[in-house]
């Protein structure tokens, strides 16, 4: 077997151990009191974070290009349609196609 | 989480950022059974995309063209309007909070360490629920949706 499924093997063994130790150290105690606020506004600030680096970050570089364009027509749509998944995805990266091809 | 070390560790294996978004109950509390059942859909979508990605990947030679890499902060951005958001004026500042860290960040760190910094954000809301605790009128948020 070639050396590369060895690796992809071992990388799933390692990624599986990984995921599930959290819940099975932790999974059986009460929360302190202070966390489940804390947890309960956590996913804002990470999404936030995740959409901030991916519109702004150019490897350490931080970069105002399409991009900006792009999620700012995606927050459009969804302040029109509050769900609309598909529609603001399509939305952003047609906006930034089009930005791409034209300027 | 249900008890059984075995079945907790299978359980886990269904985390994904937007399975824990939608299987989050009120509370700070989530819902493990909807967290394993959004993995299904996922899966089934996930191969597919990599099996189209496959055949006719390489006909596209500059992805970037076609405004992919805005695909995934437009899918983030629909999560945090449309689901973690919703009224929460709190969970609004503490998201903007978690921004100004992420992009501060960006210049001076390694990849990664801005989304993981972004999370102190959340415990400024320690220092919010004090305030709370004298005036009412914070708790009827959410009521108009």
């Amino acid at each position: 077997m070639p050396e590369i499924w060895w690796t992809v093997i071992g990388l799933a063994v390692l990624t599986v151990l990984i995921k599930g130790s959290g819940t099975l150290m932790l999974g059986h105690r009460e929360l302190p009191a202070w966390a489940p606020r804390v947890i309960e506004v956590l996913p804002g600030a990470l999404l936030t974070a995740l959409i901030v680096v991916q519109v702004f970050g150019s490897g350490k570089q931080v970069e105002i290009d399409e991009r900006l364009i792009g999620i700012l027509a995606a927050a459009g749509v969804l302040f029109w349609r509050r769900n609309a998944l598909i529609l603001s995805m399509l939305t952003a990266a047609v906006t930034v196609a089009l930005l791409r091809a034209f300027l | 989480m249900p008890r059984g070390w075995l079945r907790r560790m299978v359980m886990s294996q269904s985390l994904t950022d937007p399975g824990w978004v939608i299987s989050q109950r009120a509370g700070g509390r989530f819902d493990p059974y909807f967290l394993v059942g959004t993995v299904v859909p996922q899966w089934v979508m996930w191969q597919l995309g990599t099996v189209v990605g496959v055949l006719i990947g390489s006909r596209i030679s500059d992805p970037l063209a076609y405004g992919t890499d805005a695909l995934y902060p437009a899918f983030f951005l629909t999560l945090l309007l449309g689901g973690e958001l919703r009224n929460d004026r709190a969970a609004a500042g503490v998201a903007a909070l978690g921004g100004l860290i992420a992009i501060a960040m960006i210049p001076i760190s390694p990849p990664g360490i801005p989304l993981v910094l972004s999370s102190l954000a959340a415990f400024a809301i320690l220092f919010r629920r004090r305030r709370d605790d004298s005036g009412e009128t914070t708790a009827t948020e959410g009521a108009d949706a």
